[in-house]
């Protein structure tokens, strides 16, 4: 039976290494570099020729921009504004990543979990600095829950300090076992269908539901990871 | 700026809009099938006793302190997962329970 994880391995295309440290051009890089392409030329592509009376590919281009526009500014408001460029990018990077993955024989980037830790710690480290930019020293009352008796705090502070740290974890852990939870599963009903020949049949209906379900999953995960993002970001703003 | 009334107008038009706009209750926020939301507590638990063994083992490296600084911050992070489930858990409650105090 073919082994269902194998779809997750990384490896070298371009062997690159810069002061001992390995940087080769893998797939999985490789895959990433194609996301940032097509969804530039989705985005440029469908402005180009900008109408007033939008074309189909206009209409996708500025259904994404509306819905993320939307997004941000039901959860963080009118002050979120400015943060648009930055959290559009990392939906339409995380859509892209995760629906090039349901291509058969492609890589899925946001199955590895330094992927989303990584995407994860920019979305929070960026979210912390506006906290502190915003508020200097007083963005650390995050940490005191209001109406908390004084003589709880020793306990109640650093609770709260470790749930805010461990945001970014639960955001990449999120992303990470989703996608690789899916294709997994994928790839094993892909096994039985090979497995029992003719009778193969039933499992290949499951795998046709199922990959309706991962292409749900991959549009909804990219969707979690962003508004998730937006709450960390009003958090950081609003300070409540 | 000279005050035009069809600008005024339209500021008018402009502001209430707004004002619908805020009265509009929020969507809802991630999945919501039952799975989803059970999926969410197992990684908001995980999350929590990761992030506090992984300080736990920073700080007995750091001071040399072990194993005091595991056993106290992994309590202290199944704290924090289980205060991160009760948090996620009590945001998919009706909006009028909202006036709780955070936390």
């Amino acid at each position: 039976m073919v082994d269902p994880l194998h779809q997750f391995e990384v490896h070298t295309l371009i062997p690159l290494e810069f002061r001992g440290y390995d940087i080769s051009f893998t797939n999985s890089s490789l895959f990433m570099v194609l996301a940032v392409f097509i969804t530039t030329v989705f985005l440029v592509g469908g402005m180009v020729r900008s109408q007033l009376i939008p074309g189909r590919w206009q209409a996708m281009t500025e259904l994404a921009y509306s819905f993320i526009a939307n997004l941000l500014d039901e959860t963080v408001g009118l002050k979120g504004q400015k943060y648009f460029p930055f959290i559009f990018s990392i939906f339409m990077f995380i859509l892209m990543g995760n629906l090039i993955g349901m291509i058969p024989y492609s890589f899925t980037f946001t199955s590895h979990i330094i992927v989303t830790f990584g995407l994860a710690m920019i979305a929070f480290g960026i979210a912390t600095l506006v906290g502190f930019i915003r508020h200097g020293f007083k963005y650390f009352a995050l940490f005191v829950p209001k109406g908390a008796p004084g003589y709880m705090l020793p306990l109640i502070v650093p609770i709260e300090v470790l749930s805010y740290l461990s945001r970014p974890v639960s955001l990449s852990i999120r992303l990470f076992a989703n996608m690789m939870a899916g294709h997994t599963m994928l790839k094993v009903f892909a096994g039985f269908t090979i497995l029992l020949g003719l009778y193969g049949i039933a499992p290949l209906a499951v795998i046709a539901i199922l990959t309706a379900f991962e292409i749900l999953v991959a549009v909804l995960q990219a969707y979690v990871f962003t508004i998730l993002t937006c709450i960390y970001l009003n958090d950081a703003i609003e300070l409540h | 700026m000279t005050k035009d009334p069809r600008i005024e107008n339209l500021k008018d038009r402009i502001d209430q809009v707004k004002e619908t706009l805020k009265l509009q209750p929020l969507k809802k926020v991630s999945s919501k099938t039952t799975s989803g939301k059970f999926f969410n507590v197992g990684v908001e638990l995980t999350a929590g006793v990761l992030i506090g063994v992984g300080l736990g083992l920073f700080f007995d490296w750091l001071l040399n302190i072990s194993p005091w600084g595991l056993i106290t911050f992994f309590i202290l992070g199944s704290a924090a997962g289980m205060m991160n489930v009760y948090r996620a858990l009590m945001k998919e409650k009706p909006k009028n329970k909202k006036k709780e105090p955070h936390g």
